[in-house]
């Protein structure tokens, strides 16, 4: 037997989205001081867009026109889309840690 | 340059491994900075794992009195998840109740990475939060310094020990790493899963401050991708998370967090969630570059200690990160210690002695000995995304009453095993895995 299709497995149980999952999570948001960008020329090129698979924070996804569309406040710097984009894409995504005493705040870890 | 802005040693991190360093520094009289990011020290941090307690034993006797621990862990199981069933193993030992617990707990990271940290502010170490160390100051070739992102930030010291953890984008700016290599990398996800502590030890069997780790080795945990999930139990919460390979997720087109949904709601695990409520989301990056990729940890005026040197054991049986983190600190500490009482520079020649120490540890050791696992892994998928599925659907016919004799289905396995795999290939297979880990 084969790994499960997951699209279709996932539809039958219901789900937290990872809007709620982030919702319960702690941030402290550097508003209007993003720390990560895209370059839209680069990210345009690229073929493979392997940040719209890493990021657990669902952070970049494609609009209408399948233009790259990244947001930033509910970053949990993990370092994976950077990481995949700098290998595997085009190299658009720049990212640096958000400014010291903000970003997420974990309590569990 | 004025004279407030240097000390003896800066620590980029106050994580395991930074925390470690600055203990046994100050300890020994040196006036040590240590930088973190977070608004207090384990803000950034986490782990899907044990705290493994030698280093820290020794560093500070009988913690387990005082540190914020959750529980020690007992029971450990290892688990392959078919599409509806499992295949597992379990060993349970009470002689790990009694101290000193086997030197295995499950921590929250938040709580003991701050109060480990504290440890070494009282040893006499200066740690400074909410402050990010964006480069390294090099004079000549050689690091005298950080420059940190604050108003007058740079800061120098006679050596630096980076203790960034996993991105490491200092060692990165440095030169001394190169791209990270998705199949070296993997990426997990986690989330924390609130739950009354009596529900918890009815639910993994066990007593009052005892706890179970639960590996499960690819299969339909990640849906065949190389990597696993796990699930560790805290005092009143479960940690719950998956991962998989910075290659296998954008190659399968999955996210990471419909590999966790997925997992959660497997039919072998979802009893074990029931009744939870999630309290905390997070990622990290687990380097798993072994040996020959690891980056050059050393350089003139320079150590790189913890993740941020990749020093993790992958080995699915063991997955130890903090204990290896710690040992490192130690070990770098040590190193410069020596450097300072023979009066020698903080050179890359001088901090060889560091790579040494942990080379006669069982740090590199046991880098060393999985080191081939990713190769294996990327060369033999079917670890993965074939044998876990096999084996669930052999012990799902073992296992099936129906009115044939039992000759009949133990011939029926291996002809079944025959035809999904052979036996030369299965056998060969197997062979190299054991290679891979020895």
């Amino acid at each position: 037997m084969s790994p499960t299709d997951i699209k279709g497995h996932l539809e039958e149980h219901r789900r937290q989205s990872v809007e709620d999952k982030l919702g319960i999570t702690e941030f402290r948001v550097d508003a209007g001081n993003p720390h990560m960008k895209v370059n839209p020329d680069l990210c345009a090129a690229c073929a493979t867009k392997p940040c719209l698979y890493v990021c657990p924070a669902n952070n970049f996804t494609l609009d209408a026109e399948g233009r790259l569309v990244m947001s930033w406040e509910g970053c949990i710097e993990c370092g994976a889309a950077v990481t995949v984009c700098h290998t595997l894409g085009n190299k658009g995504l720049t990212w640096t840690y958000p400014r010291g005493g903000y970003g997420v705040r974990h309590t569990q870890g | 340059m004025p004279e407030e802005q240097r000390c003896d040693v800066i620590v980029v991190g106050a994580g395991p491994a930074g925390s470690a360093a600055a203990h046994v520094l100050a300890k020994a009289g040196l006036e040590v900075v240590v930088f973190e990011r977070g608004e207090y020290p384990g803000a950034k941090n986490l782990f899907g794992g044990i705290l493994y307690t030698t280093v820290l034993n020794q560093l500070i006797p009988d913690f387990w009195q005082t540190a914020p621990l959750e529980r020690q862990v007992t029971r450990r199981r290892f688990s392959l998840l078919g599409r509806d069933g499992e295949v597992a193993g379990e060993y349970d030992c009470k002689a790990f109740s009694k101290p000193p617990y086997n030197h295995s707990y499950t921590v929250s990271r938040a709580k003991f990475d701050r109060w480990f940290a504290e440890r070494a502010e009282e040893a006499g170490a200066f740690i400074v939060p909410e402050t990010v160390v964006d480069d390294l100051i090099r004079k000549d070739g050689k690091v005298v310094g950080v420059s940190a992102r604050r108003e007058d930030g740079e800061f120098y010291a006679d050596v630096v020990v980076v203790a960034e953890g996993a991105s490491s984008f200092l060692a990165e700016k440095a030169g001394l790493r190169k791209a990270f290599d998705p199949n070296r990398m993997q990426l997990a996800v986690k989330e924390v899963l609130a739950l009354p502590a009596a529900v918890v030890e009815d639910r993994f069997n066990l007593e009052a401050d005892e706890g179970a780790a639960v590996s499960y080795l690819g299969g339909d945990a990640v849906l065949g991708m190389f990597g696993g999930a796990f699930i560790y139990t805290n005092r009143e919460s479960l940690s719950v998370g998956v991962a998989c390979s910075l290659h296998d997720l954008p190659a399968r087109k999955l996210t990471p967090n419909e590999v966790l949904d997925h997992f959660k709601s497997h039919p072998s695990v979802r009893p074990l969630l029931r009744g939870t409520e999630t309290i905390e989301y997070s990622g990290h990056m687990i380097p798993e570059f072994g040996r020959e990729t690891m980056p050059s940890i050393v350089a003139d005026g320079v150590i790189f200690v913890g993740d941020a040197a990749g020093l993790v054991n992958i080995s699915p049986f063991y997955q130890e990160g903090t204990n290896l983190a710690m040992a490192s600190g130690v070990m770098a500490a040590e190193t410069i210690l020596e450097a300072r009482r023979a009066g020698a520079p903080m050179s890359a020649a001088t901090l060889q002695a560091y790579v040494r120490r942990l080379e006669q540890s069982f740090v590199m050791k046991d880098v060393q000995k999985y080191t081939r696992l990713p190769e294996l892994a990327a060369r033999t998928p079917q670890f993965f995304n074939r044998y876990p599925y096999l084996l669930c659907d052999l012990a799902r016919e073992f296992f099936t009453v129906d009115d044939r004799p039992k000759e009949e289905i133990e011939k029926g396995l291996i002809r079944k095993l025959r035809q999904e795999v052979g036996l030369l290939p299965l056998a060969r297979d197997l062979w190299r895995m054991w290679r891979a880990m020895r």
